[in-house]
């Protein structure tokens, strides 16, 4: 899951080599505005089929928050 | 100076003449619309937007509902608007809640502006049953959509319900709403020891519509990308373009904003800086798609030295825009924060104008806005014909129809904010010879963020103090960008001697990112602290004993 996510980051900032981990926080780390964290959720939101409302996503400011957001929705990694 | 006429307006006394007359005037004429997922569109036209209107004001007043506080906590869609324009026509007040801030916020919020009506959408379901549970005054929940365990009444089966029923129709034509009666409560930003909860009347907030179409003119599609919980996007974004007849696209996802908008194609749009960054971004990878990047570098430094924007790029820009969501866009209204005035120049060579506006939640919102026709840059625009400025100590102050009822429930706090009949904004500003408005900095302690959203530092400070190991805190926006508004929050402290005695400033730290981590998982992403730094000595302090930020 963690090499689709920084495809989908690339794909949304441009930005690459990112070396995630469980603990990257999008804010912090990587240093995205809520424009780009919107974006890279809505595009978890087509990947996997699943609904994530406005408001949860301010709950996900860690890789490893949205895994577990992801799983908890019934998404498998693969 | 060359004069300008106002441009054609209407002005009403209260909501129900308005969906009234638009509904007579643009009957069949597309008023909002919305996407789902699919990108299938959902439009009302505007004798629709008349009629599910007043069917949910009948339906509330043959509940026995007319006059309630209604909490409207929902992200923007169609029954957010049918709600909120139902509870306006039969008298009532909805209370709009920004759906960011914590449930316990919210559900204080609720308590406080005396809802008695909640109205839901699914995803805020779960923190509804929550006010029912601990709320007694809460008469009816509604969900808009529907309720998966069928315990709630879905809005569009109440209003069904009630209309068959037939005792609304009679009892809504009693309850005509007055003019100068409150139609919402909105809150400003922060939590409920500083969000203020201000009273907006039917007509203020319609004649400040009303009164910024006489500057505007946004063509023949609006799309409004901002919360409709924000006075902001109510009225600028929705309201304006419906009393001209006016086609809305309305932002219900902002995860999806720019699908919504290539759907929608917008003459013009309403947004605050942090959107129209991004749509400047947007537009340069379309230009540097279609040709190359220092070419239009080039051609931009061309039309800067002859003075005249898009005369040279406009034929490459209209094909690299073809079938984007910039392919129509003409105009931007911009506010809530200071754009960078480099983005407003580079769009206006892409052939987008920027207009700025200036207003807070407290005059409607707005006080001014720039004209199509003599538009500036650095300027906020010219004020509304219902409002006079005047500069006191620096200090902006307005006076007009369009100002707020006061503060609910809070005389003295409203007492506070008016210098006689005029309201204090706390902004530091001038007008220039021309009558535009210039805005320099704030008075009150106040990050604005690019996205619009305010963060009172006091209060940050005084949860900072809550650890022993703080002596002293000052909350502060550490610059992160290019524009003045791109900051992260940042704290400063200085660590109390005596709990700090036997630590290093490593486990100093530590202890703080540890505390700073624990009160950021309460708060809303925008109000995170992003910086923690510690100082050695006491802050120096002003005769009133007030930490002299400027030094810091």
């Amino acid at each position: 899951m963690l090499e689709r996510l920084e495809e989908i980051i690339y794909q949304v900032t441009g930005k690459n080599n990112l070396n995630l981990t469980d603990d990257t926080d999008f804010v912090k780390d990587l240093e995205l505005n809520s424009f780009d964290v919107m974006n890279i959720i809505s595009a978890l939101e087509d990947l996997y089929d699943v609904d994530i409302p406005t408001r949860d996503v301010w709950q996900l400011r860690q890789v490893k928050d949205a895994v577990e957001y992801l799983k908890a929705k019934g998404v498998e990694e693969q | 100076m060359k004069q300008y006429p106002a441009k054609e307006t209407v002005y009403y006394d209260n909501f129900r003449d308005f969906l009234n007359d638009a509904a007579l005037r643009y009957g069949e004429s597309p008023a909002v619309t919305c996407y789902n997922r699919k990108g299938e569109a959902h439009t009302r036209n505007y004798r629709q937007l008349k009629e599910d209107a007043f069917a949910f004001g009948e339906a509330l007043c043959g509940a026995g509902l007319s006059g309630k506080h209604a909490a409207l906590i929902s992200e923007n869609s169609q029954e957010w608007l049918t709600a909120w324009f139902g509870v306006a026509a039969s008298g009532g007040v909805t209370v709009c809640i920004d759906i960011e801030h914590r449930d316990e916020t919210i559900i204080a919020m609720a308590a406080q502006a005396d809802a008695e009506i909640l109205i839901v959408s699914p995803s805020m379901l779960f923190l509804g049953r929550r006010i029912v549970a601990e709320n007694s005054n809460i008469k009816k929940l509604l969900v808009t959509g529907s309720d998966p365990d069928g315990q709630f009444e879905a809005m569009a089966q109440f209003t069904q319900r009630l209309l068959e029923e037939g005792s609304g129709r009679e009892a809504m034509k009693l309850c005509r709403p007055k003019k100068e009666q409150t139609a919402t409560i909105v809150y400003t930003s922060g939590t409920t020891s500083t969000a203020k909860p201000v009273m907006l009347s039917q007509h203020g907030i319609l004649r400040n519509a009303g009164d910024s179409l006489t500057l505007l003119d946004s063509g023949k599609k609006v799309f409004n990308t901002l919360p409709l919980y924000h006075t902001y996007g109510f009225t600028c974004g929705v309201l304006c373009a419906l009393i001209r007849g006016i086609e809305v696209g309305l932002s219900c996802d902002l995860k999806r904003m720019i699908q919504e908008m290539t759907y929608f194609k917008p003459n013009t749009v309403v947004a605050v800086p942090l959107i129209i960054e991004a749509i400047h971004k947007l537009a340069w990878s379309y230009i540097k798609n279609s040709c190359s990047g220092d070419a239009a570098d080039r051609l931009m430094k061309l039309e800067n030295f002859l003075g005249r924007p898009n005369r040279l790029m406009k034929e490459k820009v209209k094909k690299a825009f073809a079938d984007t969501c910039l392919k129509d866009l003409e105009y931007i209204l911009s506010g809530g924060a200071h754009l960078s005035e480099k983005v407003a120049q580079d769009l206006e060579h892409f052939g987008i104008v920027v207009l700025q506006g200036y207003g807070i939640t407290e005059c409607s919102p707005s006080i001014s806005v720039n004209r199509n026709e003599d538009y500036r840059l650095d300027s906020v625009g010219l004020v509304l014909p219902s409002y006079e400025v005047r500069i006191v100590d620096d200090e902006i102050q307005v006076r007009g129809v369009p100002l707020m009822n006061g503060y609910y429930k809070q005389p003295e706090l409203t007492a506070q904010s008016y210098d006689g009949e005029w309201f204090k904004t706390g902004d530091l500003g001038y007008l220039d010879k021309q009558g535009h408005v210039h805005i320099t900095g704030r008075k009150k302690n106040l990050i604005v963020m690019k996205n619009g959203k305010k963060v009172a530092v006091e209060e940050m400070e005084e949860e900072m103090k809550k650890l022993p190991l703080v002596k002293e805190a000052m909350v502060y926006g550490a610059k992160s960008g290019i524009s003045e508004d791109d900051v992260k929050i940042a704290v400063m402290v200085y660590p109390d001697q005596e709990a700090a005695k036997d630590m290093t400033s490593y486990e100093i730290l530590e202890q703080l990112q540890e505390y700073v981590d624990r009160l950021n998982a309460q708060l809303p992403t925008y109000k995170q602290i992003q910086m923690v730094n510690i100082r050695d000595t006491e802050f120096e302090r002003t005769s009133s004993n007030k930490i002299k930020r400027q030094l810091v």
